[in-house]
This record gives structure tokens, C-alpha cells and sequence, in this order.
């Protein structure tokens, strides 16, 4: 019998499988891009919320086929709206690979996401056979003030009140503070992630990490939570391992292809700021008075992607420092605008810290083939160091 | 080949631009002694800032004259040994601040305010960084969250003057309105001077007024049996966009209709060699005098023609930020339906299109939609007059349009 953490390597292998299983069996899945999507909301409406991600391994030429004849040039050709890792999602949302989704929910947090919205919508009333989700935005100003912090309020009020339409019944506050209660649940084993990777007894691979990370937003929560334990358990009980502690951060990978190359050159990456990294083991929501206003402060307190800048360096050096990395690696997607004018402030905060940096700029969605070995290069170098 | 100059310039136009360096050389004046200033992002909330009296420079103003006077590839290097990666416009601004020694005017002073908006999230990262270095407030303002991604109905552009409460989402207009409110609190309290709603609602009827004598310049182009105004004094004109809401900018656009008008009473063109029309989804195509001398193929309008229209915002209950902030939240969408449409008000033989990811696999949307419309289609991969685009250009007017 397998054990629990090649379960969950298997699961991040065919993490959609669960998800279509239950839409196949009568189960309505509400598919959704990022973490500033408060799941508890889906889950308190009767649906099983599922995150998106791309996939490096698949071929085609969705983007041409389809979106190209519909979208105009004037924006959508603009680099900061044409980023690899979104155009990844919207090539499996082209491909078919997420037909069985009921709706999908795009955030507002960055203009090449919300595209994705538009160009969806454009392709399902041309290209009925692609079987595409119907749309809604979550909007969300990119500002932070008190006036775009009401906005953001209304919202997710907003959300709650399509999400009832959707299931034709109200969203009770038993149930959203049940939903809320298993989230809670769900953030508690990712922090148990969280530590025992940034551990000092390196019992955790980067690669394992992620996969429980993943686990948590594609499967059940009653289930994820099961195997999560069962998972750590099995981790915490054997060998530590040797490597040169590594921190990731740079656009929002969502693959583990880099982590691969990484781990394959002696080192583990023992904390990250990836999309579906350390940020979802974030702190709980309350669940004492109100539960939608708890949601509410939560979803608002979620570190903003754009502004403001001294704060979002300042975070992840915090966090690269608190996991006791010896060094970081940047990776930054092509067009990826934002995350490459925030690197030179990033690696200064790292230098600072006394975290040497390696900057992968301007990087393909899987990584180029030049990775493993600067990669290894720079592990050497840190090992050479002394660290 | 004959004598005849192959370009007509406009006296008007270049009255603008002189009118333009000298409103530079005076606002640098303002700024060395001292007078508080802002530098702000284009279409954000500049109106306000000119009623106020605060000197206000814009982005891309800047950054034109950088480049004017042969800066960008000093302050690209500049900016790629910092470690920003890729090409560089809009940031140039926020390099002449690394190096002010070589920058127009020896470099810009600490500015009071940096003001911009959700237009563009690379352009928020440019402005923090920019704040940062010269510790000065940074204030940035919310963009409306579909357009311009999607046109939000037909026409759209015909009505958007009245019927834009249609064409916006409350909510992000309210949040904008909100937020201008918070801004001119702000600039009060900083620099001691008033705002006056009067003003403004005096400033949006020159906004206008200048918009509807440049809406009856532009039907005097697209109906004249050859251009009176060419691309380039098209654009050039486009500076006294920067001095909207000031009588003196409702003159000289006043001027410029004025002389257009004596032009197509008196039958001249501003190439007289004009034989083919073109629409260019850009600015001044940079083959333009080598395919106007070569072919007789003059670009006639483009991207920005017809844009002072979609600036016009009639007033609701005769209250001015409303009107004012849907415009810094929706000015314009993209999409092929106003290409059509005002390449067939100008008469054009054939429309161009830069297309950076062109595949030759897949026509894009405007090739779909243009050629639909029975409009001869090009689309060129950059904006350049290097030899391959010169070579696509030549082949399309040779073969499609002569």
C-alpha cells in the first residue's frame, strides 16, 4: 500500500480528477484563479470550489486558435496582459480540461487575470464545442485606503448573493460558519506544512510541500485534511535529509517544474511565496461574531499583489529569514510587470538579510533549459560559502 | 518626381507646439522657484491640479522630451543595469531621477505629489519606485475593472458623452469619485491652495467647447477630397490636449479648425500627391514619408483620431466630478468596430494594423471584422520602417490598393 505523501504526489499529478469525479456524479464545482476567493463562501453555498492551475506539459495552440480571432490588439497584445502562467490556465480552459466546471469565478487582483475573463466569454459564444465555464468577477480594487477597503466589502456581498442565485437558497450563517470552521481546519494542517519544511531537521522536500499545498484546494476538506495528517505524520517520523536551504518567491508559479530542477542540485526549498505556496497557510479566520464580516476582514487583510511595494518586500524577506533560508531564488515569468519591478528591491532586501540571490528573469512557464545548471551553480556557490 | 513639397505643414500645428515648449520653459521657471508641483499620469485627475494653480507634468510629456533629446537608450542601459529587464517608455521618467545630470532640465526637483492609477499595474510599481526615491507622496486611484477590455455596446463611442453613467459600473465610479475627493482634500491641506467646483464645472464646458471645435476640425479632414492635415500635424496638435480646461487651449484648436477650413475653401492638401488612404493603428507610421513619396499613400487618420471626442463628458445635476472621473475611468475601449468605422468616415483604401504575435495560422479579430467591412487589411509586426515592414507595406499597397 502506497504510503500517504506518495498519495498526495499522486493526487498532484491528476488534481482535477476528484473535482470532475464529483461534477460527474451530480456535484457542482465552482472553479476559481486565486487565493483572494473566499472558498468558505463556495463550499457554505452547496458547491465544491476548485482552484485552477496551468499545466507546463500541455501542447497546443489554444491561444492562436481561439483567442486570437476575438481579441483586439490594442490591450491584449500589451506585454504586462499577456503573463505565462495566466495564458497556462486559459490554454486548459481552451483545451476543454475544464468542462466540467459549473461557473468560474475570476478575481480582480491583476488585469492579465481578469482577461481571462473576456477572452473566455468571447470564446464561448464563438466556440460553443469548447465547452466553457460561464464567468463572474470578483472585483476588488488594487488600491488600499479606507474608500477601496468598503468597495472590496461590498463585493464579497456581492459574491454571497450571486452564489445564492446560483444555488437557488440562501447561505445561512450556520453554514458559512461551518465552512469557515473547516478552512480553519484545512489552514491548521498548512501550517504544520509550513514548519516542518522551514524545520531544521529537513523531514519535508519543497516538492512534497507543494503537493500538500495543492492537495488542499483540489480535494475535499474532510479528505485533504485525513491524508494531510497522515502525510505529516509519515514526514515527521523519518530521516532528515541534507541540502542547501533554499527560498523561493518570484511570479506565482504555479507548477512544480522549477522546484524539481532546485531540488535536483542538492538543495530543498524549505518556504516560497509561489501562488500556491506558504501564503495559504495564512492566519484563521475568526469565528467569533459575525461570520460573513469575519470573511470579510480576512479576504481584506490578504497581502494586495500590487501595492503597496515596501511592504510586499519587506513580507517576503521576513519570511525567507523566519524559514532560515541560505539563499533565494527569483523566478519571474515573461511579462510579468509587476514581479520584475519588484526583484531589484527584493534582492536588495534579501542582500540586506545576508540571503544571496539568484535572479531567473524573463523565464518560459516551464523553466528554461538553462535553470538546472545555473541552479546548481548558485547552490555551489552557497556551499562554497561555507553555509 | 516634381518640386511640389511632398507635406504641407499647418501653421496651427506648429504654433501648439511652440505654445507647448514655451508653457515647458515657464512651468521649469515655477518649479525652480520653488512653487509646489505634481507629476502626474496621464487622464487621471491633471484638470484639477491645473484649477488649483500647481504646475502639473505629465508622464509621457516627460518622457517624450527625454527621448526627444536622445535620452531613452542612455536611460534604458541605466535602468537594465538596476535590474529592470525588457523595453523601456513609460519608466524613462523615473530613470531621469537616477541620473538628473543627463535628463532635460538638469533633472526634475522633488515633486509635491506623484499621482497615478490602476491603468496599468507596471506603471503603479514605476510611480511607488519613482515616490520612493524622491520621498514624496505617492497618491494612486482606481481604474474601472472591464473596459477596456470589452466595448460595452455598439456605438459606444457615438453616445459616450451623455449616456456614460450607462457605460460604467457604479460602484467603480463611485469608488473614483470618492477617491478624487480624498485627492483635492489632500492638495488643499498640503499646499494651502482651493479647490472650486465652480471652476471645474467652468473647466468641463472649455473641455467641451475645445472637443467640439476639434470634432468639426476632424469631419473637415474626413470629407475633404484630399487631407488638409497631415498625420504628423494631426499628432502634433494633440498637445493641447495636455492644457484642456484653459481658454487657451480652446483657441488654439479654434485656430487649427479655422485654418483647416480656409484649406478645403481653397483646395489645398497637406500632400498633394495624396492618390491612396490609409488608416494606421498607431501614431505617425515612422515609413510614412517614404511610402507617401514612393506610392502617393498618405495615412490619413489614426489611433488617436477621433479620441478629443471621447474626452467631452456632458455634466449630470450639474455636478462636475462625476462627469470628470468616468472619464479617468473609462476613456476608451479597444476593439475593431471603431477602426471601421473611422477608416470609412475618412475614405480609406486600406487599413494597418500592428499585430505583435502575428501568426499567419489565425487571423486576428480586426482582420476578421476589417475585412468584413470590405476594407483592405494589413497587419505589420512592429511599429518600425525597418526594411521588412517597409517590404510588407509596399507588397500590400502594390497588390491590394494600386
Amino acid at each position: 500500500m502506497a504510503g500517504a505523501i506518495a498519495t498526495v504526489l499522486e493526487h498532484q499529478r491528476s488534481a482535477d480528477r476528484t473535482a470532475e469525479l464529483a461534477a460527474n456524479s451530480g456535484t457542482r464545482v465552482i472553479g476559481y484563479i486565486d487565493e483572494t476567493v473566499p472558498r468558505e463562501l463556495i463550499t457554505a453555498a452547496g458547491f465544491l470550489p476548485h482552484r485552477l492551475r496551468g499545466n507546463p506539459t500541455l501542447v497546443g495552440d489554444f491561444h492562436a486558435r481561439y483567442i486570437e480571432p476575438l481579441a483586439p490588439k490594442g490591450f491584449s497584445a500589451a506585454r504586462s496582459h499577456d503573463v505565462e502562467h495566466v495564458n497556462a490556465i486559459l490554454s486548459r480552459l481552451l483545451a476543454g480540461q475544464y468542462a466540467f466546471l459549473d461557473r468560474l469565478v475570476i478575481s480582480n487582483t491583476r488585469k492579465a487575470i481578469l482577461l481571462i475573463q473576456h477572452k473566455v466569454e468571447r470564446a464561448r459564444a464563438h466556440f460553443p464545442e469548447l465547452r466553457l465555464p460561464r464567468t463572474y468577477i470578483l472585483d476588488r480594487a488594487q488600491t488600499v485606503n479606507f474608500a477601496s477597503g468598503m468597495f472590496n466589502r461590498e463585493r464579497v456581498h456581492a459574491f454571497r448573493a450571486a452564489l445564492e442565485t446560483w444555488a437557488g437558497r440562501a447561505i445561512d450563517d450556520a453554514a458559512l460558519a461551518s465552512a469557515i470552521a473547516d478552512e480553519n481546519a484545512t489552514r491548521a494542517r498548512l501550517r504544520r506544512v509550513r514548519a516542518l519544511r522551514a524545520a531544521t531537521s529537513q523531514r519535508l522536500t519543497g516538492i512534497e510541500a507543494l503537493a500538500i499545498y495543492a492537495a488542499a484546494k483540489t480535494m475535499p476538506g474532510d479528505a485533504f485534511r485525513a491524508l494531510a495528517d497522515a502525510a505529516l505524520d509519515e514526514a515527521e517520523a523519518r530521516a532528515a535529509r541534507d541540502g542547501v536551504r533554499l527560498f523561493l518567491a518570484g511570479s506565482p508559479i504555479d507548477h512544480t517544474l522549477l522546484v524539481a530542477a532546485i531540488e535536483q542540485a542538492s538543495a530543498i526549498v524549505v518556504g516560497d511565496d509561489l501562488a500556491w505556496g506558504d501564503a495559504g497557510a495564512e492566519t484563521d479566520i475568526r469565528t467569533e461574531g459575525d461570520p460573513i464580516e469575519a470573511l470579510i476582514a480576512h479576504y481584506e487583510s490578504l497581502a494586495p499583489l500590487v501595492q503597496p511595494l515596501e511592504a510586499q518586500i519587506s513580507r517576503v524577506a521576513a519570511a525567507a529569514q523566519t524559514c532560515g533560508a541560505s539563499g533565494a531564488v527569483l523566478a519571474v515569468f515573461r511579462g510579468d510587470d509587476i514581479k520584475s519591478w519588484e526583484m531589484p528591491s527584493q534582492i536588495a532586501a534579501f542582500e540586506a538579510a545576508g540571503i544571496p540571490a539568484l535572479y531567473l528573469a524573463e523565464q518560459p512557464y516551464g523553466p528554461a533549459a538553462d535553470v538546472p545548471e545555473r541552479v546548481r551553480a548558485f547552490v555551489a556557490s552557497l556551499d562554497g560559502a561555507g553555509r | 518626381m516634381t518640386d511640389e513639397p511632398w507635406e504641407i505643414r499647418l501653421h496651427s500645428a506648429l504654433a501648439v507646439g511652440e505654445f507647448h515648449r514655451a508653457w515647458f520653459r515657464e512651468t521649469h521657471q515655477r518649479v525652480l522657484d520653488g512653487e509646489p508641483f505634481a507629476i502626474c499620469n496621464g487622464d487621471e485627475i491633471e484638470e484639477v491640479l491645473t484649477l488649483m494653480g500647481i504646475p502639473v507634468l505629465i508622464m509621457n510629456n516627460w518622457n517624450y522630451e527625454i527621448i526627444a533629446q536622445g535620452g531613452q537608450a542612455h536611460y534604458t542601459e541605466l535602468l537594465h543595469e538596476r535590474g529592470y529587464t525588457g523595453p523601456q517608455m513609460f519608466a524613462l521618467g523615473y530613470a531621469s531621477a537616477l541620473d538628473p545630470a543627463a535628463a532635460p532640465w538638469g533633472g526634475l526637483p522633488r515633486p509635491s505629489v506623484i499621482v497615478t492609477g490602476g491603468k496599468s499595474e507596471m506603471e503603479l510599481r514605476v510611480c511607488e519606485l519613482w515616490a520612493k526615491h524622491f520621498d514624496c507622496p505617492l497618491f494612486a486611484m482606481d481604474f474601472m475593472f472591464s473596459v477596456p477590455f470589452d466595448a460595452p455596446k455598439d456605438n459606444w463611442w457615438k453616445t459616450i458623452r451623455d449616456d456614460w453613467p450607462e457605460l460604467i459600473d457604479p460602484a467603480r465610479l463611485a469608488l473614483r469619485v470618492e477617491q478624487e475627493t480624498q485627492f483635492i482634500r489632500v492638495m488643499e491641506q498640503q499646499t494651502g491652495r482651493t479647490f472650486s467646483p465652480a471652476d471645474l464645472i467652468a473647466a468641463m464646458n472649455l473641455i467641451n467647447e475645445q472637443m467640439d471645435l476639434w470634432h468639426e476640425a476632424q469631419a473637415l479632414i474626413a470629407a475633404a477630397p484630399k487631407s488638409p492635415a497631415s498625420i504628423r500635424d494631426q499628432m502634433q496638435i494633440y498637445q493641447a490636449m495636455w492644457h484642456r480646461g484653459t481658454p487657451h487651449a480652446v483657441e488654439m484648436i479654434r485656430r487649427y479648425r479655422d485654418e483647416i477650413a480656409e484649406r478645403v475653401a481653397s483646395g489645398v492638401a497637406a500632400h498633394p500627391g495624396e492618390k491612396i488612404r490609409l488608416y494606421y493603428n498607431g501614431r505617425v507610421p515612422p515609413w510614412h514619408e517614404e511610402i507617401a513619396r514612393r506610392y502617393g499613400a498618405v495615412t490619413v487618420c489614426a489611433s488617436y483620431t477621433g479620441i478629443p471626442d471621447l474626452y467631452a463628458r456632458n455634466m449630470h445635476d450639474g455636478d462636475p466630478l462625476p462627469a470628470m472621473a468616468s472619464r479617468h475611468v473609462f476613456l476608451f475601449a479597444q476593439g475593431p468596430e471603431r477602426i471601421i468605422d473611422v477608416a470609412r468616415d475618412h475614405r480609406c483604401d486600406g487599413v494597418i494594423v500592428i499585430e505583435p504575435k502575428l501568426d499567419p495560422a489565425y487571423p486576428s479579430a480586426e482582420r476578421i471584422a476589417i475585412e468584413r467591412a470590405g476594407l483592405p487589411y494589413l497587419a505589420v509586426p512592429r511599429d518600425s520602417a525597418d526594411h521588412e515592414v517597409v517590404a510588407m507595406v509596399s507588397r500590400f499597397i502594390e497588390q491590394r490598393l494600386s
